[in-house]
């Protein structure tokens, strides 16, 4: 110790240059092992990840080295992609294209979107008229049969005052995709505007799944928040199978599609969801709009081609 | 060679404005080096009519060649812009602004030479000296102006009004081109102060140990680390936290934590002894770990602080209820989330200290009590941290209260990685300018002061920008933080 506050106290330069050599040759080391391992690291936290909305960044990088030629496309600095998890089920969504806009088409182009599941594989995709960007959909297998189902939204209508959406159950196959449930709700649903949003909630006691549509919580005037309240609930028929309505709202505000052969509607994988929507459940003229003017009957549905 | 040598350092002489230099050669290339350093301040400030200023000359030139007929590659070049553009105006507005540059330079050098004449030193009334003292005042600036930018952009977001910038900016910037030259050319010849007034004290207790000859001190009994009684470097009274008997464990955590924060310096001078590296680990462990417990709670966008408020809150049945339709994680889930956050967080901020400690081993050029002190400042050094992280959370606080959604704290560190999260480039630009400010007065190092100081940041940035973006880059991994 005492040799050490000598003023002439120095290391010899053999061993400076061995200390140097030795340090720096495990920085090296460490820095090849982090390279190696940084990859394992990523994927490994990123599927534990999903489902939370702080580590969309994180799940986007896994995915673009798991699958290259899928990327994330980015918008603004940020991943278009979408993560959720309830329970043990859930899933991925990302916008692996743009899509490409052809002379006669309009502003919006169609964009492409890929589904994986609570692990990160690769299970199919959509194509849906997205309006950002952003598959608007919470994968999952819900129905338990082993497939991912996702949930796309379209724009059916929009007129000056109100318009009208459409909200799909598809099931993702290889090369073609299963229609399994459509609604289209109007503007005027629930009393106003975006209020209605769908939504699978907690699981029953039985196991299954249910998509419920459900007014959005909204603060009071004394300061509380109120809850959200379901105006429509539909029901698998079987794993496999299709949605159907078990409660709906009388008020005419919600046009159903229900397949009368009970079985899902089949379509290709690149066909643009939004045009399976119109084809299967065309939005009458004047949907949407005030109450007053809505069609009297309700609930519509239309059979299945 | 020698000769190459000589112009190189009067080359350099010139362009810090150093005394050395004498003769009209030089007062022209200073004055030509502060018209330039205005030119460049004007094209910075300016910079919109400058891009429209430029364009309009390059139209001007194109007008010209395309008159001589020297390139017919401009009659194809040239747009229907030059239609819009009347190049007679361009070059009078070109014109205006030279002249007005001009103007201004010679205005601000009269009014400066002025003060000059009247305030400076009476020994040093020369024109070399004045524009020596101007030319220098200038590169200053350019150090201040960078400062003002950053100042401006963390407060721009809470919209000050502008009279703040007119206003002080300006009777800032003025006063400073008009009073610097006379304060540096006062302070040039001005006889240095004394390096230091330090005395050998015990480092336990202070005793002084001015022509002691005993091992051992005299008041306290401590024994001495060395008997020699010359290089007693080791003969600075240590930091409360680093004695023996530390009296009140609260009372000397204050103290010293104040210490490092406030007088980075003196605390590195006084922490300078190579020894009780235990207690400094234990120091660095528990402020990294309270650290990372911050991080966890304000990093990634207050996550885990927001979900667990919710979940306490009084809405949590209507926030749980809106909830489902994104997604509810478990409770569990979010305990592995917050692990692995918390896990990043401590890794993350364990570098900071790790990198100083294998800097300060690696400079071969110290001696070596220096590279092991260097190494116990590092560890010390953690507690800067908490005062930044205070900072961080008025800023937080201040920025809630205005409603502004988040702090846009940028500073130089994000140039390592610009999507850093703002807290930890705010932790490693504070714990890199402290390192070296205690680095820079550790008693056994070679050189010591501002320029050691300089010196051991840019070190400590150059070390921090390699290991974050070549040795060990994050990627996503930074999404943790």
């Amino acid at each position: 110790m005492s040799d050490i506050f000598n003023r002439r106290c120095r290391r010899s330069p053999t061993v400076a240059i061995r200390a140097y050599v030795v340090g720096l040759a495990a920085v090296l080391l460490a820095s090849v092992a982090w390279h190696a391992f940084h990859p394992y690291v990523i994927r490994a936290l990123a599927r534990s990840s999903v489902g939370c909305e702080a580590r969309v960044e994180l799940i986007a990088g896994a995915i673009d080295e798991l699958y290259p030629r899928q990327r994330v496309r980015v918008l603004g600095g940020k991943p278009m992609l979408r993560s959720y998890r309830q329970g043990d089920r859930g899933g991925v969504s990302w916008l692996m294209d743009w899509g490409r806009l052809r002379p006669d088409q309009a502003a919006v182009a169609p964009g492409l979107a890929a589904v994986g599941d609570l692990d990160l594989n690769y299970c199919g995709r959509l194509r849906s008229q997205a309006m950002t960007g952003d598959p608007q959909a919470l994968p999952g297998d819900w129905d338990q049969d082993g497939s991912i189902e996702v949930m796309p939204f379209a724009i059916a209508a929009a007129e000056r005052g109100y318009w009208s959406v459409y909200w799909a159950v598809v099931r993702l196959g290889g090369k073609a995709n299963e229609l399994v449930g459509l609604v289209a709700i109007g503007s005027s649903t629930a009393g106003g505007a975006i209020q209605a949003t769908p939504g699978w909630p907690d699981e029953h006691d039985d196991g299954t799944f249910e998509w419920v549509f459900a007014t959005m919580p909204r603060p009071s005037a004394d300061g509380t928040t109120s809850c959200a309240e379901a105006i429509a609930i539909f029901e698998w028929t079987e794993p496999g199978g299709v949605l159907r309505p078990r409660v709906l709202p009388d008020d005419g505000s919600m046009l159903i599609w229900t397949p009368a052969s009970g079985r899902p509607y089949p379509f290709p994988a690149d066909k643009l969801v939004d045009e399976v929507c119109q084809e299967l459940l065309p939005v009458p003229e004047g949907f949407g709009a005030a109450p007053a003017s809505q069609p009297a009957s309700a609930p519509t549905s239309s059979p299945a081609p | 060679m020698k000769g190459v040598r000589i112009v190189l350092t009067h080359v350099r002489d010139i362009a810090v404005g150093r005394p050395t230099t004498t003769g009209v050669a030089p007062i022209v290339i200073q004055l030509l080096l502060i018209l330039l350093w205005h030119v460049a301040l004007l094209i910075a400030m300016l910079e919109p009519p400058t891009h429209e200023l430029l364009s309009a000359v390059e139209l001007h030139a194109s007008h010209f060649w395309h008159a001589v007929g020297l390139s017919p590659s401009f009659t194809t070049s040239v747009t229907h812009a030059e239609t819009s553009l009347d190049s007679e105006s361009t070059l009078g507005v070109l014109t205006r602004v030279v002249q007005l540059l001009f103007a201004a330079v010679a205005l601000e050098g009269a009014f400066a030479a002025g003060i000059f004449l009247v305030l400076g030193p009476r020994a040093r009334a020369r024109p070399s000296a004045f524009v020596r003292s101007w030319w220098r005042a200038c590169a200053w600036a350019t150090l201040f102006i960078l400062g003002a930018a950053v100042v401006i952009s963390v407060f721009e977001p809470f919209h000050p009004p502008y009279w703040v910038y007119g206003l002080v900016i300006n009777v800032c910037a003025c006063a400073y081109m008009l009073f610097a030259p006379t304060f540096l050319a006062r302070r040039e010849g001005r006889p240095r102060r004394r390096v230091t007034s330090w005395r050998p004290v015990c480092p336990e207790c202070g005793y002084s140990l001015r022509g002691l000859r005993a091992d051992r001190c005299p008041e306290c009994g401590v024994a001495f680390p060395t008997k020699s009684r010359v290089f007693r470097r080791w003969a600075i009274q240590r930091l409360i936290w680093d004695r023996t008997a530390r009296g009140s464990l609260v009372f000397a955590y204050v103290r010293t934590l104040l210490a490092v924060t406030f007088c980075p310096c003196r605390a590195g001078r006084r922490l300078g002894m190579p020894d009780r590296y235990g207690r400094a680990c234990r120091w660095a462990v528990g402020h990294v770990a309270l650290l990372a417990c911050v991080g966890l709670a304000f990093g990634q966008d207050s996550y885990f602080l927001d979900w667990t408020l919710r979940q306490l809150g009084p809405d949590a049945a209507a926030w749980r209820s809106m909830a489902f339709r994104w997604g509810t994680p478990s409770v569990g889930r979010m305990v592995i989330w917050a692990g692995q956050t918390f896990a990043a967080w401590l890794i993350t901020l364990a570098v900071l200290p790790l990198l100083g400690a294998l800097l300060g081993m690696a400079m071969a050029w110290h001696h070596p009590a220096a590279r092991r002190g260097i190494v116990k400042w590092s560890l010390y050094a953690t507690a800067i941290q908490i005062p930044v992280g205070a900072v961080w959370f008025a800023l937080l606080l201040i920025a809630s209260r205005t409603r502004y959604p988040s702090v846009p704290v940028r500073f130089a560190a994000q140039m390592v990685d610009p999507s850093l999260p703002n807290l930890f480039a705010l932790f490693g630009v504070a714990y890199g300018l402290w390192w070296a400010m205690g680095v820079s007065s550790n008693p056994y190092t070679r050189h010591r002061g501002f320029k050691s100081f300089i010196g051991h940041a840019i070190v400590f940035g150059l070390a921090w920008t390699v290991l974050a973006r070549v040795v060990f880059p994050a990627g996503p991994l930074k999404e943790l933080l």
